[in-house]
C-alpha cells in the first residue's frame, strides 16, 4: 500500500474535469452533503472541515462538525438540544444529545457520463440514538445549477411511508428493527444490529442554484419527525420541505427552511478546507541570503581573542531569525551547531535559515554545516549539508528537492552528544489560558479564562525544571453543580471539584531528564505534579527509528490522586502505563495503538487514527475499550473522542509555533483515562521525525 | 431562559470562531505598504538607502506597489527588497523568485526563455514554477510558453521618451494561461510584467535606463 508519494513532493496538474468534483456539495442541516434534512451522495473536497448551525421552531438546536475524513470518508460529530424532549412543561428535562455520523461514497459520478454519485451512510450510530438512521443515497449534477437525490433510508428515514425493508430478501431479519433498550447506559453503544434493519422508505432531494449566492432546495423527506410530533407539538402535515439559501461569503452560507408545512428553520453553515491556505508561504520577511565571502564577523572567528564576541553575535543573529543557539564547535572544516526551533513550524525552515546566517559569520574555512535541532535538550537528527551545495543551490530551480537530497542526515542518537557551551536560562512566560468544559446539560460551553506563570529552567543540557501557576479570572467552571455518580474510582469525572475554588492553584510542575540512549531510542524520565490532577513518577522509552514509518514505545507511571486544592494528595494511588505502537501510513494518515493499564485501574486498549496536513493542521478520533463494563462506565459506555488542531500560523500567516485545539469527548468519565504529560516522546519528535524524511523541505528557502 | 440563552451564547461563540478562521484580514497578506522608504532601524536598509540601484514594482492584481533596492547579487542573481523586507530574485531582469508576499515563486527554471528575449527572437520554451500549495509542500505548475518579437517602441520615462524592443511570451498552462511583456535595451530589461503563477499574478518592474 505504500504509494509514490514522496513525503515532499506532490505535482498537482489538476486537470480541469476535476475541478467539477471538487466543488464543495450544498449541505444539509445535518451539517454534511445533502438538501435540507435528507442526505445527498456527494464528498465534500478532501480535507474539508464544516461547521453547521441550526435552529428549528419547534425547540431543537443542532450543531456538527464534519469532516472529509479521505476523498470517500467523512465523518460528523452532531451536538443537538431538544426542547422539553422528557416532558413538555419543564425544560430541566430536555435533551442534550450527541452522536456522530459516519457516510461513505461508494461510487464517483461521472460528469461526462451517466453515473450517478453513490452514497452509503450511518447517521446517528451510537449515542442515544434520536437521530438513528441509515442510507443509500444516489445524486447527480444537471447542468451548473442543478444537484438531484434519490435514496433509501431505514429507521428514522425509513419512517414515513416505510414498506418492508428490500434487504428482507437476503434474511429475514433486517424486516425488524429491534428498539431503543432504553437507558442512560445504553448511551454511546453502536448499535451494529440496528443497522439497515426494518422498514425502508423513499426520499428525493432537488436543490438548485440559480445564482452564485442564491439558492433554492426542495425535497421528499422519508422522516416522520415521530420523536418530535410526540415529544414536542411537532406538526408533520407534508412530507416536502423547501428551503432557500444565500451565501454570504466564499465559504459561509445561511438556510431557511420550511418543514413538513409547519415549521420554520434556520441554519448557519461554514466550511473550510485543511488542504488549502490563504498564504501558502507566509508572512514572514525574506530570509538573510548565502554569503560566499569572508565576512568582518566571519573573519574574526579564527582571532582567539574575538571568538568569543563573534559567537555572540552569531546567536544574535539567529536569534533574530527566531532560533536560539545552544551551542557550536568549529573544528577545522567543519561545525556542529545545535539549535532549538522557536519560531518557525517547519524544522527545514530553521534548518534553512540557520545555514543562511551560519554563511555569513562563519569563515569560508569551514565547508560543512551541521544542524541537530534540539527539543527539550535532545534531537531527532543531525543535518549536514555542504556550503558548495548552499551556495550552488540558493536561486537554483528545484532547490528545495536538491537541497534534501544532497543532505546528510543521521540519527543524532548514534552520535556522540555535542558540548554544551551557553549557559542555561530561565525562560518565563506571562500568557493567559482558557479551559473550556462541553456538554454539560446545565450549560453545554462553560469556560474558565485566567492568567498563566510559565517558567522553565534547565540546569543541564537535558534536564528540564517547568512549572505552570494559573491564576482564573473569570469563567463559570465553578458552576458546576452536577457530581460524578461513577462507580468507578473518580479519576476523571470529579473534574468539577478541582474547578470549584478560585485561587491560584500549580498546572504543573515537574522535573524531567530527556535522553538519546543510542540510536533510535529516546528516554524521559520525569517527577512531580504533571497535571491538574495527578502527581507522580513516569518514565518512557522509545523506539522510533529515524526512516521507518513505525515506532514502538513504552511508558510505566507511579501516581496519585491530587486534591482539589492546592499541592496536598487524596487516598487514591495507581500505577499505570502503557506499550504503544505507532504507525505513519503516509499521505498524513497515522495510527497510535496503546495497551496497557489506565488511571482507574482498568486495563485495555486505546486506538487513536488521525491525519496530519502539510500545513500543520491535525484531525485525530480515539476509542477506548477497557475490561471496564459498558454498565460501569456509566453513561457514554467507553470512553471516546476527537480533536482538531490548527496551527496559529495557518490562521494568522505569521509564523509561530503555536497551536490551537480541543479535545472533544462526548463525555468525560473515569474509564480508559490516560495521565495527561505534556512532553510525551512521540509527539515531542513527531515534527523533527517528519522532517528528516523530507516533509516540509519545500520551506528551506523561504 | 437562561439555558435557552446559555445555548444561543454557545452557539454565537462558535459560529464566530468558525468564521474568524476565514476572515478576509487574512486576504490581505500581501504587500501592504507603499511606494517610500519609512525611516526604520534595518541596518541594511540605512545602507542602501541613499546610493543604491532601484526600481519599481507593481502587483496590478492587488493594486500594490512598492520600491525595491538593490541589496546585493551573487552568482548572476540580483536580490530586490522592499522596506519590509519583501524580496524578488532576478536574473538579468528575469523574476526567479519572490520571498515575503504570502504566496510566494519559490523558484523558477525559465527554460532558455531570457536567451531568446535578449536575442529578439521568436521561441517555445517550457517554464517550471515552483511554489507552496496549501499545505505548504511545492507544487509545480508547468507552462509551455510562446516568445514572439513584437518590433521597437519608446517607454515613456521621467528623463523623457526612451526606445527598447518589446517582445511578448504567451504561457499555456493545464489550468490558466497569461501573457508576459519584455522592454528590452542593450540586453537589459528596461521594464517587464513577469506573471508569478501564484495568486500574486503578474509583477511588474520598471527599472533605471
Amino acid at each position: 500500500m505504500k504509494f509514490l508519494f514522496s513525503a515532499l513532493f506532490f505535482a498537482t496538474l489538476a486537470p480541469l474535469a476535476a475541478l467539477a468534483q471538487n466543488r464543495t456539495p450544498h449541505l444539509s442541516f445535518q451539517g454534511m452533503a445533502g438538501h435540507i434534512e435528507m442526505p445527498s451522495a456527494f464528498a465534500m473536497p478532501d480535507g474539508t472541515l464544516a461547521f453547521a448551525l441550526s435552529t428549528h421552531a419547534q425547540g431543537v438546536r443542532r450543531s456538527s462538525f464534519a469532516f472529509q475524513i479521505t476523498e470517500r470518508l467523512s465523518g460528523s460529530f452532531r451536538y443537538a438540544y431538544f426542547d422539553g424532549y422528557f416532558d413538555n412543561s419543564s425544560r430541566a428535562l430536555s435533551l442534550y444529545d450527541r452522536s456522530f455520523d459516519l457516510r461513505y461514497l461508494l461510487v464517483r459520478e461521472d460528469l461526462q457520463g451517466w453515473l450517478p454519485a453513490v452514497t452509503v451512510g450511518l447517521q446517528d450510530f451510537g449515542g442515544t440514538g434520536v437521530f438513528g438512521g441509515e442510507y443509500l443515497v444516489a445524486s447527480r449534477h444537471l447542468g451548473e445549477t442543478l444537484e438531484i437525490s434519490a435514496g433509501l433510508g431505514w429507521g428514522r428515514l425509513g419512517s414515513y411511508k416505510g414498506f418492508d425493508n428490500p434487504l428482507g430478501f437476503l434474511h429475514d431479519g433486517f424486516k425488524t428493527r429491534p428498539g431503543n433498550t432504553g437507558g442512560i447506559s445504553d448511551t454511546g453503544k453502536v448499535d451494529f444490529d440496528k443497522f439497515f434493519r426494518g422498514d425502508a422508505a423513499l426520499f428525493f432531494g432537488v436543490n438548485w442554484q440559480p445564482r452564485e449566492n442564491l439558492g433554492f432546495s426542495l425535497e421528499y423527506s422519508s422522516d416522520a419527525m415521530e420523536r418530535e410530533v410526540a415529544r414536542q407539538d411537532y406538526a408533520h402535515r407534508t412530507p416536502i420541505n423547501i428551503g432557500v439559501n444565500y451565501r454570504l461569503s466564499d465559504k459561509t452560507r445561511l438556510d431557511l427552511a420550511y418543514l413538513s408545512g409547519s415549521t420554520l428553520a434556520l441554519g448557519l453553515s461554514t466550511t473550510f478546507n485543511a488542504r488549502q491556505s490563504v498564504l501558502p508561504s507566509g508572512r514572514e520577511p525574506a530570509p538573510p541570503p548565502v554569503v560566499v565571502q569572508d565576512t568582518k564577523a566571519a573573519a574574526s572567528w579564527n582571532l582567539p581573542e574575538a571568538r568569543e564576541a563573534a559567537s555572540a553575535q552569531l546567536a544574535q543573529a539567529l536569534e533574530a531569525q527566531g532560533i536560539t543557539l545552544e551551542s557550536i564547535d568549529v573544528a577545522g572544516p567543519s561545525a556542529e551547531v545545535s539549535i532549538k526551533n522557536t519560531r518557525w513550524l517547519d524544522p527545514a525552515q530553521a534548518y534553512g535559515r540557520t545555514v543562511r546566517v551560519l554563511s555569513a559569520h562563519l569563515p569560508q574555512s569551514v565547508e560543512t554545516f551541521e544542524i541537530r535541532s534540539e527539543k527539550n535538550g535532545i534531537a531527532v537528527a543531525a543535518i549536514a549539508i555542504d556550503r558548495t551545495d548552499l551556495a550552488a543551490l540558493e536561486y537554483a530551480p528545484d532547490a528545495a528537492w536538491q537541497t534534501y537530497a544532497r543532505a546528510d542526515l543521521r540519527d543524532a542518537g548514534a552520535l556522540p552528544d555535542p558540548r554544551a557551551n551557553r549557559a542555561m536560562d530561565l525562560d518565563l512566560a506571562l500568557r493567559p489560558y482558557a479551559l473550556p468544559a462541553f456538554f454539560d446539560p446545565d450549560n453545554p460551553l462553560r469556560i474558565d479564562v485566567g492568567a498563566e506563570l510559565f517558567a522553565e529552567w534547565r540546569p543541564t543540557r537535558q534536564i528540564y525544571l517547568s512549572g505552570a501557576l494559573r491564576q482564573p479570572l473569570l469563567g463559570n467552571l465553578g458552576e458546576t453543580k452536577r457530581r460524578s455518580n461513577s462507580v468507578l474510582e473518580h479519576v476523571r469525572s470529579d473534574f468539577a471539584l478541582y474547578t470549584q475554588s478560585d485561587k491560584a492553584f500549580v498546572e504543573h510542575l515537574t522535573l524531567e531528564h530527556f535522553s538519546r540512549p543510542a540510536e533510535g531510542l529516546y528516554g524521559r524520565v520525569g517527577m512531580g505534579y504533571f497535571e491538574r490532577m495527578f502527581a507522580g513518577v513516569s518514565a518512557e522509552l522509545l523506539w522510533a527509528p529515524i526512516d521507518r514509518p513505525y515506532a514502538l514505545g513504552v511508558e510505566v507511571n507511579g501516581l496519585r490522586q491530587r486534591d482539589y486544592e492546592g499541592l496536598g494528595f487524596l487516598d487514591y494511588s495507581v500505577f499505570s502505563g502503557h506499550v504503544s505502537g505507532y504507525y505513519d501510513f503516509g499521505a498524513g494518515y497515522g495510527g497510535q495503538l496503546d495497551v496497557g493499564r489506565y488511571l482507574a485501574g482498568d486495563l485495555g486498549a486505546t486506538l487513536t487514527l488521525s491525519r496530519s496536513f502539510g500545513n500543520g493542521i491535525e484531525v485525530g478520533a480515539f476509542a477506548t475499550l477497557t475490561d471496564v463494563s459498558f454498565e460501569d462506565f456509566g453513561e457514554g459506555s467507553f470512553d471516546k473522542g476527537f480533536y482538531v488542531r490548527l496551527p496559529l500560523s495557518w490562521l494568522s500567516g505569521e509564523p509561530t509555533q503555536r497551536r490551537v485545539g480541543t479535545t472533544i469527548r462526548p463525555i468525560q468519565r473515569d474509564g480508559g483515562a490516560k495521565v495527561d504529560i505534556r512532553s510525551r516522546l512521540h509527539p515531542l519528535i513527531k515534527d523533527e521525525r517528519a522532517a528528516a524524511k523530507g516533509d516540509g523541505w519545500g520551506r528551506f528557502w523561504r | 431562559m437562561g439555558k435557552v440563552l446559555a445555548m444561543k451564547r454557545f452557539f454565537a461563540a462558535l459560529s464566530l470562531a468558525a468564521l474568524a478562521a476565514c476572515s478576509p484580514a487574512a486576504r490581505q497578506g500581501m504587500v501592504t505598504r507603499m511606494v517610500g522608504l519609512p525611516v526604520s532601524d534595518d541596518a541594511e536598509l540605512q545602507a542602501l538607502a541613499t546610493s543604491a540601484p532601484r526600481a519599481l514594482a507593481q502587483l496590478p492584481k492587488h493594486n500594490l506597489a512598492a520600491v525595491v533596492l538593490l541589496a546585493g547579487s551573487r552568482d548572476g542573481v540580483e536580490r530586490w527588497r522592499t522596506a519590509e523586507r519583501i524580496e524578488i530574485y532576478t536574473r538579468r531582469g528575469m523574476v526567479i523568485g519572490t520571498r515575503g508576499l504570502g504566496d510566494d515563486l519559490m523558484d523558477l527554471d525559465e527554460g532558455g526563455a531570457t536567451a531568446v528575449i535578449m536575442a529578439h527572437a521568436h521561441g517555445r520554451v517550457s517554464r517550471i514554477y515552483r511554489a507552496l500549495d496549501g499545505e505548504g509542500r511545492i507544487e509545480i505548475r508547468a507552462y509551455i510558453c510562446d516568445i514572439v518579437p513584437q518590433g521597437p517602441t519608446t517607454l515613456a520615462r521621467d528623463g523623457g521618451p526612451v526606445s527598447a524592443f518589446l517582445v511578448q511570451e504567451t504561457c499555456h498552462g493545464p489550468r490558466d494561461a497569461f501573457v508576459n511583456q519584455y522592454w528590452v535595451k542593450g540586453g537589459k530589461l528596461l521594464q517587464s510584467e513577469q506573471n508569478l503563477a501564484t495568486s500574486a499574478g503578474p509583477l511588474r518592474l520598471f527599472n533605471q535606463p
